[in-house]
């Protein structure tokens, strides 16, 4: 195996770098990256998050796990996420995507402790949505799956199932101030490129989680009671 | 942390990386029959598939894999290391003769002649 990194196979460099240590890791890494190798870039990245032969560098981490991802290192996605805190969205965006391509460990691992804490009241909502967006279509019960795992299904489902509902309620939420702007705008004659425009902000307004759920619905079934008491009406109103 | 690089998941170029030349669906097409025949990165490992989609490759690799490989009958992983460990050409490439390795497992790795 040295002696195939040594006479400069890349894969064979890579290999070496994740049995190594410091100098010598951050030497089989580079040797491998250099050659465009995408295990090279997974264990560069190492390197630099951890400080193994060098200086720890976050920025280098990240672009050397990018770089990696984009050539298809799963784990790469899983060790990207595992730099951000876990209050941050992007950490399960990132161990969503690990997750949908086999590496579910990290996202089931942590999600119910921030559905719990979301219920709890000192949760984010802006997490509560990406990690009901992540599971949509990936919570099979029929299977007993969750990213295609059995594992801990009972004790998983239920936080799942809680932040799929937020999730589809937040879009939900989101539609609804996306009809109600396009009414104002229009009785208002707000010029069309602006009412786009600001109903283009709603939307991308609904990752952060800023609607009442709770409000929303409860004006839509106010709406939905004032449709069917003006369609009785019209229905006991004598035909001409 | 700065997290430019996170905006909306936005992906490095791939005209940074740097593979002797290699089209980039090439170099993918050759890590996923890698990943085959290894069976790495969450792939199940099939070394008769993995042989198979190689034979179709022009990845440098994937085509030193089908020359050693071609009119033997290369099933397991133990048919793998047996026709690398008799291939004259495969110094460089001799970390095809460990194919059962991980990493972790060092102590698996058979010494290059």
């Amino acid at each position: 195996m040295r002696r195939s990194a040594e006479l400069g196979f890349a894969f064979a460099q890579a290999r070496l770098a994740a049995v190594t240590r410091g100098d010598e890791w951050l030497k089989f890494a580079q040797l491998a990256a250099a050659q465009g190798e995408r295990d090279g870039f997974s264990r560069l990245g190492w390197c630099f998050r951890g400080g193994a032969g060098c200086e720890r560098n976050l920025d280098k981490a990240i672009e050397n796990f990018l770089l990696a991802s984009e050539l298809g290192v799963i784990s790469a996605l899983g060790s990207l996420g595992n730099l951000f805190d876990e209050s941050d969205p992007q950490r399960w965006q990132w161990w969503s995507r690990a997750a949908a391509l086999g590496e579910s460990f990290f996202f089931l691992d942590n999600f119910s402790k921030q559905v719990e804490l979301f219920n709890s009241g000192s949760g984010s909502g802006a997490v509560m949505f990406a990690i009901g967006r992540s599971l949509q279509g990936h919570v099979i019960e029929q299977a007993r799956t969750i990213f295609g795992s059995k594992i801990n299904f009972d004790s998983f489902i239920s936080p799942a199932k809680q932040a799929i509902a937020f999730y589809e309620a937040q879009i939900k939420a989101t539609k609804y101030a996306m009809r109600a702007w396009a009414l104002v705008g229009i009785r208002f004659n707000v010029v069309k490129d602006v009412r786009k425009l600001i109903a283009k902000l709603i939307w991308d307004s609904r990752e952060e989680a800023l609607y009442d759920v709770s409000e929303g619905e409860e004006k839509q079934e106010e709406r939905e009671e004032q449709q069917s008491a003006r369609a009785l009406r019209a229905e006991k109103r004598p035909r001409k | 942390m700065n997290n430019r690089f996170f905006s909306h998941q936005e992906m490095a170029s791939s005209s940074s990386h740097n593979n002797n030349g290699i089209p980039l669906a090439t170099l993918l097409e050759w890590y996923k029959i890698r990943d085959t025949f290894f069976g790495d990165n969450h792939v199940s490992q099939n070394i008769p598939l993995a042989l198979e989609m190689a034979s179709s490759c022009h990845h440098p690799d994937a085509r030193w894999l089908t020359e050693a490989c071609a009119g033997k009958d290369v099933i397991t992983e133990e048919d793998a290391k047996r026709v690398f460990s008799a291939w004259p050409k495969c110094r460089s490439r001799a970390v095809f003769r460990v194919a059962s390795w991980r990493p972790g497992r060092l102590g698996s790795i058979a010494p290059l002649s």
